[in-house]
């Protein structure tokens, strides 16, 4: 798993994920992406190429979702199989799956 | 607590539930299997301890039973488990086009009974997570101590194999005080979760309020009935070998399993040899005065089932309670009765050792007293035969409503499978629509997939060559219609 966020314009941010997200590698970059996000007005969690989430990352995406109100965090380019995580979960969307 | 209250508390254990569902559904078959063999290896590590905290905190049976319980619950559901495919593509056969894929079915609650709470939680942990669904387990309300540690067990070494969070949950930490809580809030906590939206199953082993409660649910369940087993002792049996094995499962802890025997019925040509037999390895037959005295310790009149004080109990206890000496050493109390009915209570199940005991004058009436047994609160459950004559286990077979007949076989350790026999090894025994059930199977891994069929195109070649105009043809008979339809097929 690797993780990029940029900081855009308007107080944006994009975190672009990648690979197998299990629980410990999601643990190793939380701290990175919550201070990324420290100050963000929206966010954009990018899960292309994601192919696998952990328990964690739903809670990353939860710290993330209440951070900046709903309807300023959304999460793009998913897979289906992520896809139907998110729903299985009930968090779809809440958390404003693209 | 408020019903509202209690649906706040449901909710919290199927959010967190339902998240552990999502993760679980990614999971390789490899993986699974992973965890489930760590989390048998730890239910076996522990089968010791748990069983003497069972025994301690219900009250009920014997720990070097118990502890068989837990090896039953851990090793012989793992061996049966095992090989099982529970994750991918199961099947698919070319010739009729279809695909069978396994689906988890998500989030289950699992009822747990206190006379098998620590086995009865290993094991529905098992087959749970072997089928990737996350569970939560409810233990009775008698038996949480034993259960939580069990469960918490199981879960540890789950999330030592990077099982996802929250797969295995359990509704309390700590044992209820008695004193300063009214069990009717306990209720209205399992109600909740019951009926929550989000629970995909509920597993149901116990009573008959708590597998009701859980039909009426909404949420699909698989429950238990009640049992009544009764046992035939054919003039083929080998004499010994049947009443020695009738005793391994009738005293096996105290009598607490439902498959266990609840009447001996032998033919009159045998009667005496079998009570002789009964007698030299440690059977006390009453007298009528005595019958009537263990009647009403025994069995609650008014709420027409056994009495919960003598469930799990030893012989020693229950002569105790009804006031009657027993000799020292005595195996099981048998109750000679002459019909089956409310004007015999002993002719009902109660799940301690007392064994109801008939004499009949042929195999047919002997067969007709084991279907009145059977069909007195027990339908759908267990029987046994002891026989070496193939027509008439057979027969004895087709005249009894019951999921199990067990042949030659204890029926306690006989029903719940792979001890003595290779039906699948369960601690939740379907008892089929008699019973109230959907299934008569042993519940078990298989049950707790959901089964998607994929089906290809594949030609019907009669209808594809058939003129269907002459379906909607009122004049024409059904043969004519028969005859176009197969021609040259």
């Amino acid at each position: 798993m690797s993780v990029e966020c940029i900081k855009q314009p308007e107080g944006r941010v994009l975190c672009k994920f990648s690979g197998h997200i299990d629980t410990r590698k999601c643990l190793e970059s939380e701290r990175d992406v919550v201070s990324s996000i420290e100050c963000a007005r929206s966010i954009i969690f990018d899960l292309d190429g994601v192919e696998y989430i952990d328990s964690s990352f739903l809670r990353l995406c939860g710290k993330a979702y209440y951070k900046v109100n709903a309807g300023n965090f959304s999460i793009i380019n998913v897979t289906p199989a992520v896809k139907k995580i998110f729903k299985i979960a009930g968090l779809a969307e809440r958390l404003n799956l693209g | 607590m408020s019903i509202e209250a209690a649906k706040k508390r449901a909710d919290d254990f199927l959010v967190k539930a339902k998240e552990s569902a999502a993760i679980f559904s990614q999971l390789s078959q490899e993986h699974v299997d992973r965890i489930v063999k760590a989390v048998y290896e730890a239910g076996f590590k522990n089968r010791v301890k748990l069983a003497k905290m069972a025994v301690k905190e219900t009250g009920m049976g014997r720990w070097e039973d118990k502890v068989i319980k837990n090896v039953v619950g851990s090793l012989f559901v793992y061996e049966d488990i095992k090989n099982l495919k529970t994750v991918g593509i199961l099947s698919d056969d070319r010739e009729t086009g279809i695909m069978e894929i396994a689906q988890p079915i998500g989030p289950i609650l699992a009822i747990i009974p206190v006379t098998n709470p620590t086995s009865t939680v290993i094991f529905k942990t098992l087959i749970a997570l072997k089928a990737r669904n996350p569970i939560i387990i409810s233990p009775h309300q008698k038996a949480i101590g034993c259960c939580v540690e069990t469960a918490k067990i199981c879960y540890e070494a789950a999330l030592k194999e990077d099982a996802p969070e929250n797969c295995i949950q359990w509704t309390r930490e700590e044992p209820i005080d008695f004193a300063t809580f009214d069990i009717k809030d306990y209720y209205a906590e399992t109600q909740a979760l019951m009926s929550h939206p989000k629970l995909s199953l509920i597993i149901a082993t116990g009573g008959g309020g708590v597998v009701k409660a859980a039909y009426t649910s909404g949420t699909p369940a698989y429950g238990v009935g009640s049992g009544n087993v009764p046992i035939l002792i054919d003039k083929s049996a080998d004499i010994s070998f049947a009443v020695k094995n009738i005793l391994i499962s009738k005293t096996f802890d105290n009598g607490t399993i439902c498959a266990s025997e609840q009447s001996i019925v032998v033919e009159q040509s045998i009667a005496d040899a079998v009570i002789k037999e009964f007698k030299a390895q440690g059977g006390y037959f009453l007298s009528e005065e005595e019958i009537k005295k263990v009647e009403k310790v025994a069995f609650d009149r008014e709420r027409e089932i056994m009495s919960a004080g003598v469930v799990g109990q030893s012989v020693e206890k229950i002569a105790q309670l009804a006031g009657i000496n027993v000799p020292a050493g005595t195996s099981v109390l048998l109750a000679p009765l002459k019909g089956v009915g409310d004007d015999y209570p002993l002719s009902s199940e109660i799940l301690c050792p007392i064994l109801a005991f008939y004499v009949a004058r042929d195999f047919n009436y002997a067969v007709k007293t084991c279907i009145d047994l059977n069909f007195h609160g027990g339908m759908g459950h267990s029987a046994g035969i002891y026989a070496n004559d193939d027509g008439v286990i057979k027969e004895f077979s087709t005249e009894m409503s019951a999921g199990r007949i067990l042949v030659n076989t204890p029926s306690s350790q006989g029903a719940i499978g792979g001890i003595f026999n290779k039906i699948h090894t369960s601690l939740t025994l379907g008892c089929g629509t008699a019973g109230k059930n959907i299934t008569t199977d042993n519940i078990t891994a298989k049950h707790l997939i959901n089964i998607q069929r994929v089906a290809r195109r594949r030609g019907n070649e009669r209808f594809s060559n058939f003129d269907a105009n002459l379906f909607y043809d009122e004049s024409l008979s059904t043969d004519e219609i028969l005859r176009k339809f197969n021609l040259n097929y």
